[in-house]
């Protein structure tokens, strides 16, 4: 997620257009994180209905809530946080059964690459080697450890979503960038990106 | 700094955060860490998740929100609630102890007044604490699903 400055001054006005009546303003907003949000249904319900009515329920959530977001932080991570509580009442014991699971992990990978066609091989590659770091993780942890990478979570953000503290946050993200490093120094793509 | 500092900082930089002038300056003169964090940044942006939206889904979105989502209200500050709380706690006893209460008392309505302020003091603490949990039932809901003893419990 880039120029996230500019976003979130976009999803304020977006906030405050809703706040002052306009129902309608709420599109942009599901515009742009509805893709996030089917992510961590992805990530956390097997069954393919549970994911689309848990996209909803997501967001018929933060609309009726609104009112209560202060503001103070993004947007975005406040939504991330509805999705990820959503997700662990509908499923408390689905979530460690499905999160570590590697071909679970591998057909979430293969759904997301699906949306994004021209990024496959390289992607591919990086994923087996988080999936190589968070297989046989607590599920807590491997979420949190996805949600980094995958969702553009920061550490504070997952920390205050999943419970799981900061510094072991941090020490799995170093295992894993250590583990991507080794991925790209054997991968093909060193001339592609000139690194 | 030495490499392996540089390196720890690069590998557990956090989404957007800016390197202090320590790290800048060791990856301008160090070509091996340098290249690390070129290739960490690289593999970061790769592995983002940036897809667009499904416009059936954004539709089913709106269509369920338009049938049935309550329109939101703006919360009120929990700060001015308490706040609120903590003023109504004090102004009792000043009440209490004012003169022109403390003459009723000494009148011979005295045990009446007493009782009846009493009284009225109460319900209004409990009318109060039924408004408060009304307002800010979601929010109360929510503290209590995060409390430490439950995370642990929903764990494992
Ligand atoms: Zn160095």
């Amino acid at each position: 997620m880039r120029d996230d400055a500019g976003r979130d001054q976009e999803d304020l006005a977006a906030i405050r257009s809703v706040l002052n009546g306009h129902r309608n303003a709420f599109r942009a907003l599901v515009e742009r994180y509805q893709p996030a949000v089917s992510a961590v249904g992805r990530r956390t319900l097997a069954a393919r209905e549970d994911r689309i009515d848990f996209v909803q329920d997501v967001f018929l959530k933060a609309f009726a809530h609104l009112g209560q977001f202060s503001g103070t932080g993004r947007f975005y991570s406040w939504l991330m946080r509805i999705a990820y509580t959503t997700a662990i009442n509908r499923s408390a014991r689905a979530i460690p059964e499905v999160a570590t699971d590697p071909e679970f992990l591998s057909r979430v990978w293969y759904a997301d690459r699906e949306r994004e066609p021209d990024r496959t091989t390289e992607r591919r590659a990086l994923w087996d080697a988080i999936v190589g770091e968070i297989a046989g993780l607590p599920a807590q942890l491997a979420l949190s450890v996805e949600f980094f990478f995958v969702l553009g979570l920061r550490y504070r953000e997952i920390a205050e979503m999943t419970g799981v503290p900061v510094n072991t946050l941090k020490s799995h993200i170093h295992r894993a960038r250590c583990l991507l490093r080794e991925r790209l120094d054997r991968s093909l793509w060193e001339d592609q990106y000139d690194v | 700094m030495t490499c392996k500092e540089a390196q720890d900082r690069v590998l557990t930089r956090d989404q957007d955060e800016s390197f202090d002038a320590a790290v800048h300056a060791h990856l301008l003169a160090c070509p091996r860490c340098r290249r690390l964090a070129q290739r960490i940044a690289v593999a970061d942006e790769v592995l983002r998740h940036t897809s667009a939206a499904d416009p059936e889904q954004v539709d089913a979105v709106m269509a369920t929100i338009d049938k049935n989502g309550a329109f939101p209200t703006r919360a009120h500050s929990l700060l001015r609630w308490l706040l609120g709380g903590a003023l109504l706690l004090t102004a009792l006893p000043v009440v209490r102890h004012s003169d022109p209460f403390r003459f009723l008392l000494g009148s011979g309505l005295g045990p009446r007044v007493d009782l009846s302020v009493t009284v009225a003091i109460g319900s209004g603490l409990v009318v109060y604490m039924a408004i408060f949990v009304a307002a800010h039932g979601d929010r109360l809901d929510a503290m209590i699903r995060n409390l430490p003893s439950r995370r642990i419990f929903r764990e494992r």
